[in-house]
């Protein structure tokens, strides 16, 4: 495992490269952020509680979208689809090496930087705008989320993958990608908490995995730790997480088989 | 003991044909027709440890093809490939660790680090200690001359340098076989002496099994003793290089220096003129009829100087590529 610390090490080197490159992606992510920020600041305008959120809470967990989005959205997975369509995935097969701990290693130094940023954002927004932030000290809270930021990883990075092996069989691999962003965008709960739409459409986003991405995490740092939230959560998690992991070994497998190694 | 085995290897791609046309390429989007390339088509050699093997044919041949079978990039459709007593495809580390691929359009470095990190990045995947590490290091940057260039980014290298990197990272590991797919595309000729020097001296000093493709004849010529010839997926030759002009072509070339003018007519009764310039002819003439036309040149036409070849080897080479079987 450890020989792969050197692939995150090259990939932050390679970071200082493109700094430009990712000022300006910081600045997106702020700006969305700031616009969600400062929508639902209007929508409390004179009331304290909304949707069963209190304006605190609505507030802390946009804020803490940065970070999350630091933790568990940040991937450098697209650049399979580019290196199997140009015949790059090669000089990966050809090495004794394991291509998804080498990925897992790569989204390790996006994942380090971004959210090395995002902290320091979020330090900046709290000192400007004056939020009531809320700082979690439960223990128990604090175990949990970590615990299920752990899961959001594993499920996204998962998913990511997946969606890039679609490069094995087609060259647009980007339109796919699009609508994955979209609907995570919405689904994982990064414009708003997701309990706050109707019960019987809830009930249905609790059996997607994007759920777990963003507002599974959120919700257990805002203080929800009731044991059956917690249980079906996790199971959720745990049956999607088994799933894509065997869908992505099959479909790791068949993509090898159908692999031109192009361009050479 | 054979390092390399293939037996019966075949690979068929799949392709899809497009239409023409604005309503049947749209069709296309729905109904697509394939149809099957077979790039290479039942193709079996054997390779021993050391061997130096030249891998040639023209454009498309199916020499790529066969070198991504052979390092377990592709899945073969059928046949046997046995590299090291491994299967290729099953991609064993204990496998990967033995081998290594050069090609000479792709590159493994990283792009904007020093080519030292990129080697650095191998001696962990290849899982090197450090003196093993820092002692091929060191041989192969005497090897390829490089100096201080490893720290400087890979971007910023010529193209001849970064070849020599791309090869010092694929031999880190010191590997018991090496694919070179076109290693010396897009160099100049120094460089390409070079590199073949070095290509030379690593498979003698290793006792390292290469095979070896390569568009440039001098490639061959200069490191190769026995040549694997394959067009349209088939393999057409396989053996001594020297042989080859034998086997393929009928005919040998004279080139006469005459002291003066000489009967045009009668010249062209002993075989083909293919150039004249002045006083110096060159003349392509069948091989039963050598002797005789060189005795016949000799008594009959005042001759300065007289000199009997086999045509070079690029052009046997053309003559196999196009099917034809005489000059």
């Amino acid at each position: 495992m450890f020989k792969y610390f050197y692939v995150t090490k090259n990939s932050l080197a390679e970071f200082f490269t493109y700094r430009l490159n990712f000022i300006l992606w910081r600045v997106r992510v702020i700006i969305s952020i700031l616009i969600t920020y400062f929508l639902w600041l209007a929508i409390y305008a004179g009331q304290d509680n909304i949707f069963n959120y209190r304006k605190d809470q609505m507030l802390t967990y946009i804020i803490l979208l940065a970070f999350l989005t630091g933790v568990v959205l940040s991937t450098q997975t697209f650049r399979i689809a580019e290196e199997i369509n140009s015949g790059n995935l090669s000089n990966f097969l050809i090495r004794p090496l394991n291509y998804f701990v080498y990925n897992l290693f790569r989204d390790l130094a996006d994942k380090f930087i971004n959210t090395f940023f995002a902290v320091i954002e979020i330090g900046l927004i709290i000192i400007f705008l004056k939020p009531h932030f809320i700082i979690q000290t439960n223990l128990v809270n604090i175990f949990f989320f970590i615990l299920s930021l752990i899961t959001a990883v594993a499920l996204y990075f998962f998913i990511s993958l997946l969606l890039s092996l679609i490069g094995f069989w087609s060259r647009e691999v980007w339109a796919p990608r699009f609508i994955f962003f979209i609907i995570v965008a919405f689904l994982a709960g990064t414009y708003f908490p997701l309990d706050i739409v109707p019960k019987s459409v809830y009930r249905v986003f609790e059996l997607l995995p994007f759920t777990y991405l963003i507002f599974f995490p959120l919700k257990i740092y805002l203080g929800n730790i009731e044991t059956q939230f917690l249980i079906k959560g996790f199971s959720v998690s745990f049956f999607w997480l088994i799933v894509l992991y065997l869908l992505l070994k099959i479909v790791w497998r068949q993509g090898l088989k159908v692999y031109t190694a192009e361009g050479k | 003991m054979e390092t390399i085995a293939l037996k019966g290897l075949k690979k068929y791609f799949r392709v899809f044909k497009r239409r023409e046309g604005l309503i049947r390429t749209f069709a296309s989007l729905f109904k697509r027709k394939y149809s099957d390339v077979k790039a290479v088509d039942d193709i079996s050699f054997t390779i021993k440890e050391g061997e130096l093997v030249g891998f040639i044919g023209p454009n498309g041949a199916g020499k790529t093809t066969t070198l991504k079978c052979l390092s377990g990039l592709l899945y073969p459709s059928s046949g046997n490939v046995d590299v090291l007593g491994f299967k290729p495809f099953e991609r064993k580390n204990q496998f990967l660790k033995s081998i290594s691929l050069v090609m000479g359009q792709k590159n493994q470095l990283w792009w904007d680090l020093p080519a030292v990190e990129s080697f650095r990045l191998n001696k962990e995947i290849y899982e090197l200690d450090e003196t093993t590490y820092q002692k091929n290091l060191n041989e192969l940057m005497e090897l390829l001359e490089v100096g201080t260039q490893v720290n400087q980014p890979v971007r910023s290298l010529s193209l001849g340098q970064r070849m020599k990197m791309e090869l010092i990272a694929a031999l880190i590991h010191h590997p018991k076989v090496l694919f070179l797919d076109e290693p010396t595309i897009g160099l100049d000729i120094v460089m390409q002496k070079k590199m073949r020097d070095f290509l030379g001296k690593y498979n003698q000093k290793y006792q390292a099994t290469i095979l070896l493709t390569s568009h440039y004849m001098a490639d061959v010529k200069e490191l190769c003793r026995r040549v694997i010839i394959i067009n349209n997926g088939k393999l057409i030759y396989d053996g001594n290089l020297d042989k080859l002009s034998q086997k393929y072509s009928h005919h040998k070339i004279i080139t006469a220096h005459f002291d003066n003018s000489f009967d045009r007519q009668k010249l062209s009764k002993l075989g083909e003129i293919k150039s004249i310039d002045e006083n110096k002819v060159i003349l392509h003439i069948k091989k039963v009829d050598t002797r005789q036309a060189a005795v016949t040149l000799l008594e009959k036409f005042k001759v300065r100087d007289l000199n009997i070849e086999e045509p070079e080897l690029e052009d046997v080479i053309s003559i196999i590529f196009e099917g034809k079987s005489n000059v």
